[in-house]
C-alpha cells in the first residue's frame, strides 16, 4: 500500500481523515480524491457508459466515503488497498444510477465495437472473435477477469472488494479463463 | 511461474482488448472536483483546527460589552437588508459549472486560470481537465454561443 515517491501513501492520508485538525483532514481527503477519481469513474463507466451518469457516481462514491469520516462517521480503516474498498462502493452507486436511468448494465450480446475505447482492430477477424469469447463469458467471469488482469487486485482483494469467499473468486477465475482457453477461435493466443 | 499460475493466466493481447473494453476514458469535470473540495472542507469544518484553537483564549479575554454587542448585531442587521439581499439575487442564477475562476462567464481566461493553478501545484488539477475545458469553449465559442 505504501508509495514509494515521497508523497504521502494511502494509509496515512486517511489517518489524516480521521484524527488530523480540519485543514489538514480536508487536504488529505482531497489528495485522496484526486488519486482514486479516475479509477472510480472508469468503475462507473463499466456500468452506465455514460461520462455524465459516471460523474455522478463519482461525486456520490467520495461523498459516501466523506461520511465515514469523524465527525458524521466513526473512522475508516484501511486494511487493503484503497480501491478495494472504492469498487463496490462505486459500482453499487453505479448499477443504482444505470437502473434510475435505465441504462442497465451491459449485455452479453452487445458488439463490443460499438463501446468507447476499443482500440482500432489488429486483425478484424482475430479482434471480433476476442471480443464475442469475452462477451460469452458472462458478466461475473468477466468481472473477476478485469479486477484482476485491468484493475491488477489480488485473488484476496477481489475476494474483499466483491464480497464473496476466496474459493469462489479462484473458482471463477479458473472457469473464465478455461472458457476463453477451450474457445476454438481465440485458444492460439494461449500457445503464443 | 509455475503450472498453476500459467494456468490463471491470461494472454497479454486478449488483457490489452479487455482493458480497453473496461477502461472506457472519460475526464472529471472541475464541477465535480469543486463539489468534491467544498464538501470535504464543510465536514471537516466542524473539527478544531490549531488555528482556532490558539485563537479561542483571546476571543474570550476580550469579551466584548453587552451595549455594542447590540449596536453590534442591530448594524449587521441593517447591512444585511441593504447590501447582502440584492446579492442574494444573484446567488440564484443558474451555476457555471465550468466557471473556474469565478467571474460569472466561462471563457478562455477559465482554462487560463486552471493551467495557472497546475503549474503552482500539479497535483491540484490534471492536464486533461484542462484540455477538456479548453476544447468545450473553443467548441462553444465556434458556435458562436454566448454564455
Amino acid at each position: 500500500m505504501a508509495d514509494s515517491s515521497d508523497r504521502p501513501s494511502d494509509d496515512e492520508l486517511v489517518e489524516a481523515c480521521n484524527h488530523a485538525d480540519a485543514d489538514a483532514a480536508t487536504r488529505a481527503f482531497e489528495a485522496l480524491y484526486r488519486r482514486h477519481r479516475n479509477y472510480v469513474l472508469r468503475v462507473a463507466m463499466r456500468y452506465v457508459r455514460d461520462a455524465e451518469i459516471a460523474a455522478d457516481v463519482l461525486q456520490q462514491t467520495f461523498t459516501y466515503l466523506l461520511e465515514l469520516f469523524p465527525p458524521t462517521g466513526k473512522g475508516f480503516q484501511l486494511t487493503a488497498r484503497m480501491t478495494t474498498y472504492l469498487y463496490p462502493v462505486a459500482k453499487n452507486f453505479a448499477i443504482s444510477a444505470a437502473r434510475k436511468h435505465r441504462r442497465f448494465p451491459i449485455s452479453d450480446d452487445v458488439v463490443l465495437d460499438d463501446l468507447p475505447g476499443a482500440p482500432p482492430a489488429r486483425s478484424e477477424v482475430e479482434s471480433d472473435d476476442l471480443d464475442r469469447a469475452l462477451a460469452r463469458l458472462g458478466a461475473d467471469r468477466r468481472e473477476i477477469l478485469t479486477l484482476r488482469f485491468v484493475d491488477d487486485l489480488s485473488l484476496e482483494e477481489i475476494a474483499q472488494a466483491l464480497e464473496i469467499p476466496l474459493g469462489t473468486v479462484k473458482s471463477r477465475l479458473h472457469l473464465a479463463i478455461k472458457a476463453l482457453r477451450e474457445d476454438p477461435k481465440i485458444k492460439d493466443l494461449f500457445d503464443q | 511461474m509455475n503450472e498453476a499460475d500459467q494456468e490463471n493466466d491470461l494472454p497479454r493481447r486478449i488483457a490489452e482488448r479487455l482493458a480497453a473494453r473496461e477502461n472506457a476514458v472519460t475526464v472529471v469535470t472541475p464541477h465535480v472536483d469543486a463539489v468534491i473540495k467544498r464538501s470535504a472542507a464543510e465536514h471537516f469544518a466542524g473539527r478544531a483546527s490549531p488555528a482556532r484553537v490558539a485563537a479561542e483564549p483571546r476571543r474570550i479575554r476580550r469579551a466584548v460589552p453587552r451595549r455594542w454587542a447590540v449596536g453590534a448585531a442591530a448594524a449587521a442587521v441593517l447591512i444585511t437588508l441593504l447590501v447582502i439581499r440584492p446579492a442574494g439575487e444573484l446567488g440564484r442564477a443558474p451555476v457555471l459549472t465550468d466557471d473556474f475562476d469565478g467571474s460569472g462567464r466561462v471563457d478562455i481566461l477559465d482554462a487560463f486560470a486552471m493551467a495557472r493553478t497546475r503549474a503552482a501545484d500539479p497535483a491540484q488539477i490534471d492536464q486533461a481537465d484542462i484540455d477538456a475545458l479548453a476544447a468545450r469553449i473553443v467548441s462553444v465559442q465556434a458556435g458562436t454561443r454566448t454564455l
